[in-house]
C-alpha cells in the first residue's frame, strides 16, 4: 500500500469517497473515552522541563521529597526513544499525532522501516503517561477535580495504534524480532521457543522444594512462573530464592510444571490483541483449575509483565473476564509476609545497593512502597535511590520486545539505566531490580559492559537475609 | 538506502519532479547521513501539525543537519535543484504554526540537532547559541555553572529556543523582554550557501561580534527576523545580570472598566523605565483558561462565559477581572524606592486595585508563573489553556499605543467579534515601553470549531488592520493575508530583497507573505476541517 498523494500530502479522502481508512482506529480510541485532540504538543512527555508545574502531584512529591521536587528545572529525558533519537516523531506526542492522522485517513506503507521504528521502538513504558501535561493538567486545579484525569490516555492510544496496524497488515507490519518473540509465545507458550516441558528443569537444577501441581501436587501457594523465567537459566536463582522465602514463611509451594502458562505481553506489543486475550483466557482457566485441584490458597506470579497483563484495565486490553482468584505479585506478597512477621530477615547483608523500579510493576501497577519497605527490613543493606525513581523511573529498554526487535537501542537504554544506578553508589556494585525482565536485560548489558555492576533480583537479596 | 526512492512520495515540492526530488534526497543524505533524511509519513507527522485551526500541512521530507557546514551544503543542493526549504529551530512556535510550513511540499530543515551553547561570557553577560538550544537548556547551563545571569523566557515554552524566538521577534517579561533588541550578532546561511556574519562579525577575527550590534556599514540583522531571507545558524543574546534585589508588583482590579485607568497608570512608569519589566495586564478569563474547566453546561460552546461565573472562579484563585504583573529591579534601596513610587501612584489612580502579597500569591499557579517569567525562569503554566475548549489556539496579536482609551477601544473591537463567532474574549495587554501588545487567544475545540475559529481570526485581523493596528506576528495560515494589508511599496521592497538574496525563492516560501513571482497572494481558504472528524469525549 502506498501513501495517497495530493498537494497537501497524505490526507483524508474527499467527500463521496469510501469510509476513511482510519475510522475504525478512531472508534477504537474513542471507545476508550479518549479524545485524540487532547494532546497539546507541549512535549512534557518528551523531557521534563519544569519540575513543579505538572508535578505538584502527590506521587511526585513522594518520589522527590520536600526539597528536591521544588527545584525548578530538570530538563531530563522522560521518553527513552526521544532520548535516543532526538527526533520529534519518536515521542509520545509524535505517536499520538500519528494516531490522529491515521484516524483521519493517513495511509502508511507497512514495509516502511522508519514507520516501524517510530511505532515499535516505543517501550510502552508509560513514562509519558505518568507525566503527561494534559492528563495531569489537573494539579493546577487539584482543588476542583479528581486526579489524574483519565480521559487522555497516551498508553491507550499507543496500544490501539498497534492493534489497528496489526488488524490491517497482520504480522508483516511487526518488526522481525518482536514478531518472532510473539509467535513463539503463541505457538510454544515460551519466550525462548523451548517446549513447556522444559519448565521444570530449574527445580532440579536449584534443588527447590516445589510441588508439581500439574501432576496432582498440593500447595499453599501456586507460583506462576510465566513464559520466560523457567526457561532462562539466568533467572533460576530468582525463582529458587522466591521458593526459599515462601518456604521460610511456612508456605508450601507448587507450580504448573510442564503446563506452565504464558501471559504474553509481547503479543500485545505486537498488536495482536485477539490472540493475546485468547492466550490469557486460557491461562486463567488453567490456573483456576490448578488452584482448585491443588488446594492453593494464594496465586502468586513472579513475572511483572504477567501481573500487568492480569491487572490492566479494559482500555489497555486487560482481560475481558474477571480473574476468578486473587493474583498477587511476589514482591507485595512477600511484603505482606514480612509485615505480618511471618518472614524473619535476620542475617545481615552487608552491601550498598541501588533499587531500580521497573515500568510494569512500579510505574504501571504502582507497587512502589513494598520493595522499599522489604529492603529496609534487610539488616545491613544500605539502599540508595536512583534519581529516576518510583513513577519517574527511566525504562531500561527491556520491555515490549524491543531487545529482540531493536537490540542496539535496548542496549543503549540499558547502559544508560546502569549509569544512573552507578552515579548514586559510593562503594557498592549491586543493582536491585523488581522485574525479572529488567533483571535479565540489565544483567546482559552489565556483563557486556565489563561486569562492573552486579544485577540482582530483589528476592535474591532478601533471601540472603534468611536465618 | 533508508530514503524512499521508489518513485512514490506522499507529497512533492511544488514544481519539482519526482526524479529531481529523488536526486535531492540522495544528495541530502550524502551530506547529513541517511538517518537524518526522511520521507516517511510517520516521521513527518510532527512537522505537519500545530494547535492552530488548520488541518495538517505536510512537508515532502525532513532533513536534519548537524552543523553549519552541513546546512550550507544542503542549501547549495536545494538552490541548485530549486527545492523549497522550511527551516525550523526547536519547533515550538506554538499557536503560530510550530514547524508547519505555509505551503505543503517544503523540505523541513530541522536545525534541532545543532544545539550547542557556544559561549557564555559571564563578565559581558551574553551567550552565543545555535538554533537547537532551548530556554530550558540554557537555564540549566546557567544554573549548573552558577552564573549570576538571567535569561528572558517567553511565556509558554521552556522547550522553545532563544534563537528561534528572537528571529520570530518574540518577547519576554524581564527588562530584556524585547528579544531582538537584546540580540547581537548573527551568523546566517544565505540561499546560495554563503555564510554571512552580521554587525561586528563581518570583520574576520572580530572580538566584538556579540557585544557591539552595529558594526560598520548598514545594520543587516533586522532583515533576517520575521522574514525568509536567510537561515540564522548562530545568535548572540544578551543576558541580564542577576540583580541584587527585585520586587514583583502583583495587583488585581475588580472592574472590567478599569482597563483604561490601569494602562494610563502604567504609561509614565513604562516610558520612564520605573517599571522596566514588561507589565502584563491579563483578563480574568486568561488566567482561568489555564486553571479551570470550560463551563460547557453554561454556554453550550456558543455563548460567552457568564460574568458571574468568571467572578466566582476568579475569586477562588486570587484573581481580579484584570490582573497586573510587573517587577522592579536593582539594589535593595532602589527597589524600595521604585516600589514606593509605583504603589503610591496606584493608590491614587486605581481605586479598585488590590495589591497582592507576593509569597501568598505564588501559591497560585498563575501568579507563580508570572513571577517566574519576570525573574528569568521558564514556566509551562500557559500550556494549560489549550485544554480550555479542546486543544486549539491561535494568537491574535495587534500592537496598540500605550493609552488607556486605546485599550478600551480594542476591547470594544475584539469582544463582539469573539462573541459573534461563539468564542470568549481571552486577552491580555502587555505594556512594553511605548506600546502595548494586545495578545488574544482564540481558544477553540479541535476539530469541531476550526472553521468557525478561522472566520473569527480573519475578522479580527481585518478589524484591527482597518483601524490601523498591525499584528506583530501571525500564524502560517494568515501570513499572506496580513502581508496583503500592507502598503504596496513595502511589499515590493520585501520582494526586491527576496529576489536579491534568494533569487530562486527556496527559503521558506510564503513566510510572512513573502514569496517570489508575485506580491503577497490573497489568502487561500484553509479552514475546511477534515471530513468525518468528530470531537472526543468531553
Amino acid at each position: 500500500m502506498t501513501p495517497r498523494r495530493s498537494r497537501r500530502g497524505p490526507v483524508p479522502p474527499a467527500p463521496g469517497e469510501p469510509q476513511v481508512a482510519g475510522e475504525d482506529l478512531r472508534r477504537e480510541i474513542e471507545a476508550k473515552g479518549i479524545n485524540l485532540f487532547e494532546c497539546y504538543t507541549c512535549r512534557l512527555c518528551t523531557e521534563e522541563m519544569q519540575r513543579g508545574i505538572l508535578t505538584l502531584t502527590e506521587p511526585y512529591r513522594r518520589a522527590f521529597g520536600e526539597t528536591e521536587w521544588r527545584r525548578d528545572l530538570f530538563n531530563e529525558p522522560v521518553c527513552p526513544t526521544w532520548d535516543y533519537y532526538r527526533h520529534e516523531a519518536y515521542t509520545a506526542y509524535g505517536r499520538a499525532l500519528l494516531a490522529r492522522d491515521l484516524a483521519d485517513g493517513l495511509q502508511l506503507d507497512p514495509e516502511d522501516p522508519r514507520m516501524r521504528e517510530v511505532v515499535y521502538t516505543c517501550l510502552l513504558c508509560t513514562g509519558c503517561q505518568e507525566i503527561c501535561f494534559s492528563r495531569n493538567r489537573v494539579p493546577l486545579m487539584r482543588a476542583f477535580m479528581d486526579l489524574p484525569r483519565e480521559v487522555w490516555d497516551l498508553h491507550g492510544i499507543l496500544l490501539a495504534t498497534r492493534k489497528w496496524l496489526f488488524d490491517r497488515f497482520g504480522w508483516s507490519v511487526v518488526p522481525e524480532g518482536l514478531r518472532e518473540l510473539a509467535r513463539r509465545l503463541l505457538e510454544t507458550g515460551t519466550a525462548t521457543g523451548e517446549p513447556r516441558s522444559a519448565a521444570t528443569q530449574w527445580v532440579e537444577a536449584t534443588g527447590s522444594d516445589v510441588a508439581d501441581v500439574s501432576r496432582g501436587g498440593r500447595a499453599d501457594v501456586l507460583l506462576l512462573l510465566d513464559g520466560r523465567a523457567p526457561y532462562d537459566r539466568r533467572l533460576w536463582p530468582s525463582l529458587a530464592a522466591a521458593v526459599r522465602l515462601l518456604r521460610a514463611a511456612g508456605l508450601t509451594v507448587g507450580t504448573l510444571g510442564s503446563r506452565e502458562i504464558a501471559t504474553g505481553l509481547a503479543v500485545l506489543a505486537a498488536g495482536n490483541v485477539r490472540d493475546y486475550l485468547a492466550l490469557n483466557r486460557d491461562a486463567i482457566r488453567q490456573v483456576a483449575d490448578a488452584a482448585g485441584q491443588s488446594g492453593a490458597q494464594h496465586v502468586v506470579t513472579v513475572d511483572d509483565t504477567g501481573y500487568q497483563a492480569w491487572t490492566a484495565p479494559a482500555k489497555h486490553y486487560g482481560l475481558a473476564e474477571e480473574v476468578p482468584f486473587p493474583v498477587h505479585h511476589i514482591v507485595p506478597f512477600l511484603h505482606t509476609l514480612v509485615s505480618q512477621g511471618r518472614l524473619a530477615l535476620v542475617r545481615p547483608v552487608d552491601a550498598e545497593a541501588v533499587l531500580l523500579d521497573g515500568c510494569h510493576l512500579g510505574r504501571y501497577c504502582k507497587v512502589l512502597d513494598a520493595p522499599r519497605e522489604i529492603l529496609a527490613s534487610v539488616p545491613g543493606l544500605r539502599l540508595r535511590e536512583a534519581h529516576f525513581r518510583r513513577e519517574y523511573l527511566y525504562c531500561c529498554g527491556a520491555a515490549a520486545g524491543v531487545p529482540e526487535a531493536y537490540p542496539d537501542q535496548a542496549g543503549w537504554w540499558g547502559r544508560k539505566r546502569l549509569a544512573q544506578a552507578r552515579e548514586v553508589l559510593a562503594e557498592g556494585r549491586t543493582v536491585i531490580t523488581t522485574s525479572l525482565l529488567c533483571g535479565a536485560h540489565l544483567r546482559r548489558v552489565a556483563e557486556d559492559s565489563g561486569g562492573e555492576l552486579v544485577v540482582r533480583d530483589l528476592v535474591e537479596v532478601v533471601a540472603e537475609a534468611l536465618p | 538506502m533508508a530514503v524512499a526512492t521508489s518513485g512514490r512520495y506522499a507529497v512533492l515540492p511544488r514544481g519539482v519532479s519526482e526524479r529531481t526530488f529523488s536526486r535531492a534526497l540522495r544528495e541530502f543524505a550524502s551530506i547529513v547521513g541517511e538517518r537524518h533524511v526522511s520521507v516517511s509519513p510517520a516521521e513527518l507527522v510532527p512537522y505537519a501539525h500545530d494547535v492552530i485551526m488548520v488541518p495538517p500541512i505536510w512537508p515532502s521530507a525532513v532533513v536534519r543537519p548537524g552543523s553549519v557546514d552541513e546546512v550550507q551544503r544542503v542549501v547549495r543542493v536545494a538552490h541548485r535543484l530549486r527545492i523549497p526549504l522550511w527551516p525550523t529551530s526547536t519547533g515550538k512556535n506554538i499557536a503560530y504554526g510550530r514547524m508547519m510550513a505555509v505551503e505543503p511540499g517544503n523540505v523541513v530543515l530541522d536545525l534541532a540537532r545543532m544545539n550547542r551553547i557556544l559561549e557564555v561570557n559571564e563578565h559581558l553577560a551574553y551567550a552565543v547559541v545555535e538554533p537547537g538550544v532551548t530556554y530550558a537548556q540554557l537555564y540549566k547551563y546557567l544554573r549548573d555553572h552558577n552564573l549570576p545571569l538571567w535569561l528572558d523566557p517567553p511565556a509558554t515554552a521552556p522547550g522553545a529556543g532563544p534563537l528561534g524566538n528572537t528571529v520570530e521577534r518574540g518577547v519576554g517579561y524581564t527588562p530584556y523582554g524585547e528579544h531582538f533588541l537584546f540580540s547581537c550578532g548573527m551568523e546566517v546561511v544565505l540561499a546560495d550557501g554563503r555564510l554571512l556574519r552580521t554587525g561586528s562579525g563581518a570583520l574576520p577575527g572580530s572580538r566584538t561580534w556579540h557585544i557591539f550590534k552595529w558594526g560598520f556599514g548598514p545594520y543587516l540583522d533586522g532583515l533576517f527576523t520575521a522574514s525568509n531571507y536567510g537561515i540564522v545558524t548562530k545568535l548572540g543574546i544578551w543576558l541580564m545580570p542577576e540583580p541584587p534585589a527585585y520586587r514583583p508588583i502583583l495587583m488585581t482590579l475588580s472592574q472590567e472598566d478599569d482597563i483604561a485607568a490601569v494602562m494610563d497608570f502604567l504609561r509614565p512608569l513604562k516610558v520612564s523605565h520605573i517599571l522596566p519589566s514588561a507589565v502584563v495586564v491579563a483578563h480574568a478569563l486568561l488566567a482561568l483558561a489555564a486553571e479551570a474547566e470550560y463551563p460547557w453546561h453554561l454556554t453550550g460552546g456558543t455563548r460567552p462565559v457568564p460574568e458571574d461565573w468568571i467572578r466566582e472562579e476568579a475569586r477562588k484563585r486570587m484573581l481580579g477581572m484584570w490582573n497586573v504583573a510587573g517587577c522592579v529591579y536593582g539594589t535593595p534601596a532602589i527597589v524600595r524606592e521604585l516600589t514606593d513610587i509605583v504603589l503610591q501612584k496606584a493608590r491614587s489612580e486605581l481605586p479598585h486595585a488590590t495589591l497582592l502579597d507576593v509569597d501568598e500569591a505564588r501559591e497560585s499557579p498563575y501568579w507563580d508563573h508570572k513571577v517566574r517569567n519576570m525573574t528569568g525562569v521558564p514556566s509551562m503554566v500557559e500550556y494549560s489553556r489549550l485544554s480550555w475548549r479542546g486543544g486549539g489556539n491561535a494568537f491574535v496579536a495587534p500592537v496598540v499605543p500605550l493609552f488607556g482609551e486605546e485599550a478600551r477601544k480594542h476591547m470594544e473591537i475584539a469582544r463582539p467579534i469573539f462573541w459573534k463567532h461563539g468564542f470568549d474574549y481571552i486577552g491580555e495587554f502587555i505594556a512594553a515601553t511605548r506600546d502595548q501588545h494586545h495578545v488574544m487567544m482564540l481558544l477553540h475545540k479541535q476539530p469541531d470549531e476550526m472553521e468557525r475559529a478561522m472566520r473569527c481570526y480573519r475578522e479580527l485581523t481585518d478589524a484591527f488592520c482597518d483601524q490601523g493596528y498591525l499584528p506583530y506576528r501571525t500564524n502560517v495560515a494568515f501570513m499572506d493575508h496580513t502581508m496583503s494589508r500592507l502598503d504596496p511599496v513595502f511589499r515590493e521592497v520585501c520582494m526586491q530583497i527576496k529576489r536579491a538574496l534568494d533569487p530562486r525563492g527556496i527559503l521558506a516560501p510564503g513566510k510572512n507573505g513573502i514569496r517570489l513571482g508575485q506580491a503577497a497572494r490573497p489568502p487561500r481558504q484553509r479552514a475546511a476541517a477534515p471530513r468525518r472528524r468528530r470531537g472526543g469525549s468531553r
